[in-house]
Parts: structure tokens; C-alpha cells; sequence
């Protein structure tokens, strides 16, 4: 660690804390997050482990970059670069202009498209994890969820994304899921940019679903072929006013491209969900104002 | 997408910590062998797939270039980079079963080894903080790139029906890589040349007709 100088906490949470620090060798600066691996119980943790395999494999302009990992005593450093803040932040301490708000979107995309061309899931999309660096860039960040997709009737975890992110098909418990739910994520992300509030607020996993329906209608097998069949499937009862998200989205006065874009990403069915790739084709990015990356006004 | 390559230079294939330590490499060899099967058999008694037994097998080969066999013995390392590896193939085993079919089959091949291990006791405690403390030494030896992303495995499939050859040829180049593991080859060859040079092995032994020119 005599590589790195520690300066000041940046935060802490349930795997341990982060430091802001500066290299030595040149003064990169950079954020240490330092954790506890040495788990006397199963050895070195695995999200942790996952954490630093995907970051290794995954280099992106819209990824945030994993500098080196130094081990020291019973934990570990990992060191990324320094980010000046993220979404969260950005989207509640200030008020960015519908340009940054694009340019966000599409960095946001960018990141997924191209983890989910290598087969990446990053499965905890949400506005906190959503860093900015001090150029303006969107860096996806915290892959303690990540994984590459498992092979065909693998059995993956439903037990991921932060629970008002997290897609209708992990709450239905399904095992065999893919790139959806991260796009599912991001259009949940990208309407709470525009409304200036989360979309679904759910307290449990069946509030969460409760929440999301009375919005969108319960699903059924015409909309949504073998719903039904998934392992935790309930029945809602049809709502009497179905608002739906475009409804919804168009009263809060979005830009008319800004909703077509996100209701692409929140289609129930996550075999009709578009694609990262599919999204950034909306005319949405192609239309006035372009897309830019500013550096944030307020940082850290 | 992966850290490029795995393959080590030539001049660290060359020197190997055991050798600079007085290890003659026929000795080496022997121990990278025997913990290499350890790793294989563990994999099949715990039903799982070949990926993690070849990450393993990879990673042990590795460290072996880095530390030397007379301060890790290849029991350890053998269970530590098994245990490694197959979180790292998203397929944690306990601890508690890693170390309990690691003493199985080590006592099924050392006659003089102890019957029992039991849980919680002293021995099965000393293992434990043992398999935890090499555990972290490959991670930190290895600088934190595990990930083997290409095995030679992965090529097999792929080759053999560009070739037009059959299941047999298939299993039996697949039988030769799962052989290979027990040496060093996946740091000294590409994946694919390894996986061409089993198909071209299997071919032989089973009699079957190579094309001889390019086809389009």
C-alpha cells in the first residue's frame, strides 16, 4: 500500500469503506475501497472476487476502471479511479439541462450494450451506482452483482438489483433471465431522471409488483407468454384504471422521444424489452438537443 | 476481453522458484501432477463441471512459477486454488466440503494419513485457517488476474465440426486436454493450439482421415 496515499473517508457500507487517496508514482488521484476478505468463515468473499473478475474483463470508456487491487492484512484494497460523483447526487442536488440528461441516457446504454455484447450482466443498476467522473463521464460502477451469463437451465440468483430497479421477471422469481433485467433497471433509472422521483417505490418484493402494476395492468399470457409458469407467479386482480407509464410519463410533461424510450425499456415481457442496443437507435439521441457530457457543477 | 494472454515468457518457464530452491524438476513435476489429479478428483466427487477443475489446475501451475513447492506444499495449494476456482466459475462449494473430500482423497492415497476429520476439531480447524491463509497467497501471488477466460476445452466442439469428424474424436481430444491440465501447457501454448494439437492426437488414435488442404 505504500503505493497509495489515504486521504480522507468517502463513505462507508456494508462491505467495508471507501478512501479518497492519490498514487504516488504520479498523483492519479483515486478512491480506495477497502474490504474485509479475509472471512475466516469461507475465505475470500465472493462478490468480491466477482467484483474484481468482471472489472478485470470488462474495460469501457462507461465502465469505471479498476486501477490494481493491493491486498493488506485481513482485507483488501481495491483502487479505481477517483469519481467526482453519481447520479443520485446529480439528479437531487442539482438540476441538469435535457442535453446532460441525454448525454447521461446514452452513456448509461453505451456501458450495458457493450457489457451485455460480452455476455456481462451487471444486475444492480440504480442512480447511486451510476458514478460521474470529473470530464461528465457515466461510468457504471459496483459490480458485486456482475456475472456473465450462465449457460443455457443454469440456475441464476433472482436475489439482485436494488428492489425498485429490480424487473417484474426476478420478482416472479425466474432463474433464467437475461440482459432484461439491466435494461428494466435503466428505464426506471432514465424515468426517475425525468420525473425527478423513483417510479416504483415498492416496500417488499409483492408491494414492488403491486406498485408496478397498478401502473402498467397486471400481466397476463397474451402479453406476456409464460408469466404464468414462473416459479413465485401470483395473480393480480385487473386494476380499474390502468394508467399506463406512457400516460404516466406524458403528464409529468417528458419530452414525447424521451417516454417512447422509456417505455421501450419497461415493457413487462423481457423478450419484447429493447435491447441496449435498440435504445440508443430511439430517435430520442438523434434529435435536438444533442447529447453531451459536461462536468458535473457540484462534486464530492 | 479477458487479460490477453496467460502464457508466461520463456524466461520465467525456465527458472522455477522450486528449482532455485533445490527441488530437482523431476520432483516438481511429480508433486504438480499428483495435486493436479487431487483437483480432478475433488471436481468429480463434488459433480462439477470441468471448467472449475481446469481453472484450478491452471491457477496451481501458475502460483508454482511464483512460490516455491518447499514453502507450499501441493496439498494446500492444490486445495486452495480448487476452492479458488470454483467461486471463480460462479460455483462456491462450503468450505467445510472442500475440505472434507480433500481429506478423503488424500487419505485414500497416503496410507499413514489420519482417518478423521472432524468438524470443528483441531485438525479439521488447522486445515481450515490453512486453506483460508493460502488462499489469499495465490490471489496476492497471481496480482488478482484469475479469470481464465478460453480454455482449450471451449475450441473442441468448434474445431471438430469445422473438420467434419465425430463424437468419438470429440470425447477422446477432450479426454487428452483434460490429461494436459496435469502439466504446464495452458502457460506455455495458446488454448487453440493446444485444443488442435489433442484433435490432431485423437485423430490418429482412432484412425480417422485429417483433410489435408484447406477448404473453403
Amino acid at each position: 500500500m505504500q503505493a497509495y496515499d489515504v486521504g480522507g473517508e468517502l463513505g462507508k457500507g456494508q462491505w467495508g469503506t471507501v478512501f479518497r487517496g492519490k498514487r504516488v508514482r504520479d498523483g492519479l488521484r483515486v478512491a480506495i475501497k477497502r474490504v474485509r476478505a479475509g472471512d475466516p468463515v469461507e475465505g475470500v468473499n465472493f462478490q468480491v472476487l466477482r467484483e474484481i473478475k468482471m472489472l478485470k474483463g470488462v474495460k469501457h470508456e462507461n465502465i469505471v476502471e479498476l486501477v490494481d487491487v493491493v491486498p493488506q492484512e485481513e482485507g483488501l484494497n481495491m483502487i479505481f479511479e477517483l469519481m467526482a460523483t453519481d447520479l443520485e447526487k446529480v439528479l437531487y442536488g442539482t438540476t441538469p439541462t435535457e442535453a446532460e440528461i441525454k448525454g447521461y441516457a446514452a452513456m448509461l446504454l453505451e456501458g450495458l450494450a457493450f457489457m451485455h455484447a460480452h455476455f456481462a450482466l451487471h444486475r444492480d443498476i440504480k442512480p447511486a451506482n451510476l458514478l460521474i467522473s470529473f470530464e461528465g463521464i457515466l461510468k457504471l460502477g459496483d459490480f458485486g452483482y456482475a456475472r456473465y451469463l450462465a449457460d443455457e437451465n443454469c440456475h441464476m440468483s433472482d436475489q439482485c438489483c436494488t428492489l425498485w430497479y429490480r424487473p417484474p421477471e426476478l420478482l416472479f422469481g425466474a432463474s433464467e433471465y437475461g440482459f432484461g433485467i439491466d435494461t428494466w433497471s435503466a428505464g426506471c433509472v432514465l424515468a426517475e431522471v425525468g420525473l425527478k422521483h423513483p417510479l416504483f417505490r415498492g416496500e417488499t418484493d409483492l408491494d414492488q409488483l403491486a406498485k408496478i402494476f397498478q401502473i402498467t395492468g397486471p400481466p397476463d399470457e397474451t402479453a406476456w407468454p409464460g408469466v404464468s409458469s414462473l416459479r413465485k407467479y401470483i395473480r393480480f386482480s385487473k386494476n380499474d384504471n390502468p394508467l399506463t407509464v406512457r400516460t404516466l410519463l406524458n403528464n409529468a410533461r417528458l419530452a414525447p422521444d424521451f417516454v417512447d424510450l422509456i417505455v421501450g425499456l419497461l415493457s413487462l415481457d423481457p423478450k419484447s424489452r429493447d435491447s441496449a442496443v435498440d435504445a440508443l437507435d430511439r430517435p430520442f439521441f438523434t434529435a435536438l438537443p444533442r447529447p453531451v457530457a459536461r462536468p458535473p457543477r457540484k462534486h464530492l | 476481453m479477458s487479460d490477453d494472454s496467460v502464457l508466461l515468457p520463456a524466461e520465467i518457464l525456465a527458472r522455477s522458484p522450486s528449482v532455485a530452491d533445490g527441488v530437482s524438476s523431476e520432483v516438481e513435476m511429480e508433486h504438480r501432477i499428483w495435486a493436479c489429479e487431487l483437483i480432478q478428483e475433488a471436481g468429480i466427487l463434488l459433480r462439477l463441471p470441468m471448467v472449475c477443475m481446469c481453472t484450478a489446475q491452471n491457477l496451481l501451475h501458475r502460483f508454482y512459477y511464483r512460490k516455491s513447492l518447499k514453502r507450499f506444499d501441493a496439498l494446500s495449494v492444490a486445495m486452495a486454488c480448487f476452492f479458488l476456482a470454483c467461486k471463480i466459475e460462479e460455483k462456491p462449494r462450503r468450505i467445510r466440503e472442500t475440505l472434507f473430500v480433500f481429506h478423503y482423497i488424500w487419505r485414500c492415497r497416503v496410507k499413514t494419513a489420519p482417518r478423521t476429520l472432524d468438524l470443528g476439531g483441531p485438525r479439521y480447524n488447522s486445515w481450515k485457517a490453512d486453506l483460508v491463509k493460502t488462499e489469499r497467497h495465490v490471489l496476492k501471488e497471481l496480482g488478482f488476474s484469475f479469470y481464465v477466460l478460453d480454455h482449450a476445452h471451449k475450441f473442441i466442439l468448434f474445431y471438430v465440426k469445422i473438420l467434419d469428424l465425430n463424437r468419438d474424436v470429440a470425447q477422446r481430444a477432450w479426454n487428452y486436454l483434460n490429461d494436459s491440465m496435469r502439466l504446464d501447457f495452458c502457460l506455455r501454448y495458446r488454448s487453440e493450439v493446444i485444443a488442435c494439437a489433442a484433435i490432431f492426437m485423437a485423430a490418429r488414435a482412432l484412425q480417422k482421415k485429417l483433410p489435408t488442404e484447406a477448404q473453403d
